[in-house]
């Protein structure tokens, strides 16, 4: 068999590439902004100029394509419907506000220019992570995403902390690629197909997989749960969260995490959800045992920090476990995502939201804000104070923001499919959770500062990106119904 | 016992080999030699499999993995640079600023 014979070069057509237009234009993009950022003066603006620029026109064109007809490209390797652009928008429009929140910060933190193509490069991956359904074209876009994510962690070249992080980072999400990789290709082995579609196919005139199948979906499952963050694979979430510069943690914390999040929960329903095949009931149970145990510690060891990236690193956790639940739930009940895709967004608007205001208070280099250098912080400066209050009363799941919306789809949906103990945990620990978030409220209004208070650098790009979110944050918390029923008419 | 079988488990092999450099040495050097080592059995596996299933797919898919491999591993050694740069040392239990 030749190359040509296995690999039939099917030349792409003009709606083809439509539909990949924005990962060109993302890609070109972060090489111009590349180019723009050498400039000796005015490097920074120029990259950020091209960068922002193509980031746009890639939501733009990609709205304008949004309900053209499904397009398939290399035989169902990337498929494009209204559900993949769809997320696409919403991954485009998170990398947007990181980029704007990201201009000044550059500056401060002596970021090098090479930050926006980065961020650009990472964004096309992930646009890519959502529109596959081939377990190795996963993992290269999973990788074409980290190695970027990797480089941005580390970018505070004069930091111990930063450098620290992006190396551990680095060593545990390599480990993590390398078991995908390896994963995928045991299931391979298993199945004859990387194709995830064919893979439920064949499972489903094969009710009985030989144990290298289960052994490639531990290692699949095992990757992707270290990806999302999930509980005995968090180790590096409140390390890597501190030791990135702010914008950088906003952006992995919103468009890092709902793409790992997403591709999770395509492998789970492709290989994890299925009825009559022997053993996979036992997957179903680590991801209950995980989700679990996720919201429990997540939410317990936040009460204990004292500073604020850490603690919202610690409740990252806890979000990562409610989504768990969710996921349990598409077993039982509905199979739709749409609940898990409402919370993510939403949860990924207040947690950019909420640090672009952190950025704001941060001195070059500073590792985080205590509690105590908050002190007051509310009395001083009303909007950031109300800004960031919003985006935690968002993620504590509070009436009237978006994330008591999404909290409420995602409680609700799993207690219709008759999950019930894992909803009182989550109930329960989000009770929990409301304690830490208030009290940084609390911190802000109610209290004077004993020692030294942080100082506010007026950061036009976070103040513009906070501002965003936060009419987001409101917009979808109490008038949640038109983005409800688009998310649903999409995920069908 | 045939030899796909015997590429597998030696894939294996390697693999567990791959696990316990990146778990067990303080180098780092040595933790991206085992994270290259991870890959390299991967993609053995890969075309193990793909060349007893008569299907070409997995062999194809080992050059992306390989091209991968090669720019993580200059990812990997611009941190390690950066890392020795503010600590003065590349051994792991030099870096510990964080608490996790």
């Amino acid at each position: 068999m030749t190359l040509i014979e296995a690999f039939p070069l099917t030349a792409l057509g003009l709606t083809e590439y439509i539909n990949l237009l924005p990962v060109l234009i993302l890609s070109g993009g972060g090489l111009l902004s590349l180019l723009a950022g050498t400039h000796k003066q005015s490097g920074h603006f120029r990259a950020f100029v091209v960068a922002f620029a193509a980031v746009v026109m890639a939501l733009f064109q990609g709205n304008a394509v949004l309900f053209t007809s499904d397009v398939s490209i290399l035989g169902e390797t990337l498929v494009f419907s209204p559900f993949t652009k769809t997320l696409s928008l919403m991954l485009l429009s998170f990398s947007a506000i990181a980029v704007v929140l990201t201009y000044g910060q550059d500056k401060k933190e002596g970021l090098l220019a090479e930050i926006y193509g980065l961020i650009l490069f990472a964004t096309a991956g992930m646009v890519l992570m959502v529109s596959t359904q081939h377990l190795l074209f996963m993992f290269i876009s999973l990788e074409i995403m980290s190695l970027a994510i990797y480089v941005l962690v580390a970018m505070r070249r004069t930091s111990s902390f930063s450098a620290e992080a992006g190396l551990k980072y680095f060593i545990l999400g390599g480990l993590a690629s390398a078991l995908f990789l390896y994963g995928a290709s045991l299931v391979f082995g298993a199945t004859g197909t990387f194709d995830l579609g064919k893979i439920s196919m064949f499972l489903s005139s094969h009710p009985n997989p030989s144990f290298i199948y289960y052994l490639g979906l531990g290692l699949v499952l095992t990757a992707m749960l270290f990806k999302v963050g999930a509980v005995p694979f968090h180790s590096w979430v409140p390390d890597v969260y501190q030791g990135a510069a702010t914008n950088v943690t906003g952006l992995m914390g919103a468009a890092v995490k709902f793409t790992a999040f997403m591709a999770l929960a395509k492998i789970c329903q492709h290989m994890v959800f299925l009825e009559n095949v022997a053993g996979l009931e036992w997957f179903q149970s680590y991801i209950w045992l995980v989700a679990a145990a996720s919201m429990i510690y997540g939410n317990f060891v936040a009460i204990a920090q004292t500073e604020i990236k850490r603690m919202l690193a610690f409740s990252t956790i806890a979000h990562t476990g409610y989504l768990l639940l969710g996921l349990y739930a598409m077993n039982l009940g509905s199979t739709s995502p749409q609940d898990l895709i409402l919370y993510l967004f939403f949860y990924a608007l207040s947690n950019l939201g909420a640090f672009a205001v952190i950025s704001q208070f941060e001195e070059r280099n500073q590792k985080d804000l205590t509690l105590d250098q908050i002190a007051g912080l509310g009395v001083r400066h009303p909007f950031l104070g109300a800004f960031l209050t919003v985006f935690l009363l968002s993620m504590a799941g509070i009436p009237l923001t978006s994330g008591f919306i999404g909290k409420y789809g995602l409680f609700s949906s799993a207690v219709t499919a008759g999950e019930v103990p894992l909803v009182v945990i989550a109930v329960l620990t989000s009770v929990v959770s409301v304690y830490y978030y208030l009290r940084v409220i609390v911190y802000m209004f109610m209290k004077e500062s004993t020692g030294e208070a942080a100082t506010y650098q007026a950061l036009k790009g976070a103040g513009l990106a906070a501002i965003v979110s936060a009419a987001a944050t409101l917009q979808f918390g109490l008038f949640p119904r038109a983005v409800m029923s688009f998310v649903k008419m999409i995920s069908k | 016992m045939t030899n796909d079988v015997l590429l597998q488990i030696l894939a294996a092999f390697l693999f567990c080999i791959g696990m316990l450099v990146v778990l067990l040495r303080r180098d780092t050097i040595m933790i991206l030699m085992g994270i290259e080592l991870l890959l390299n059995a991967a993609n053995l596996s890969l075309v193990a499999f793909s060349k007893s299933a008569g299907m070409i797919e997995g062999q194809i898919q080992v050059f992306f993995v390989i091209t991968i491999a090669a720019a993580e591993s200059a990812v990997g050694l611009s941190i390690l640079v950066n890392l020795y740069r503010n600590f003065g040392s590349i051994k792991t239990q030099s870096a510990t600023t964080l608490k996790g």
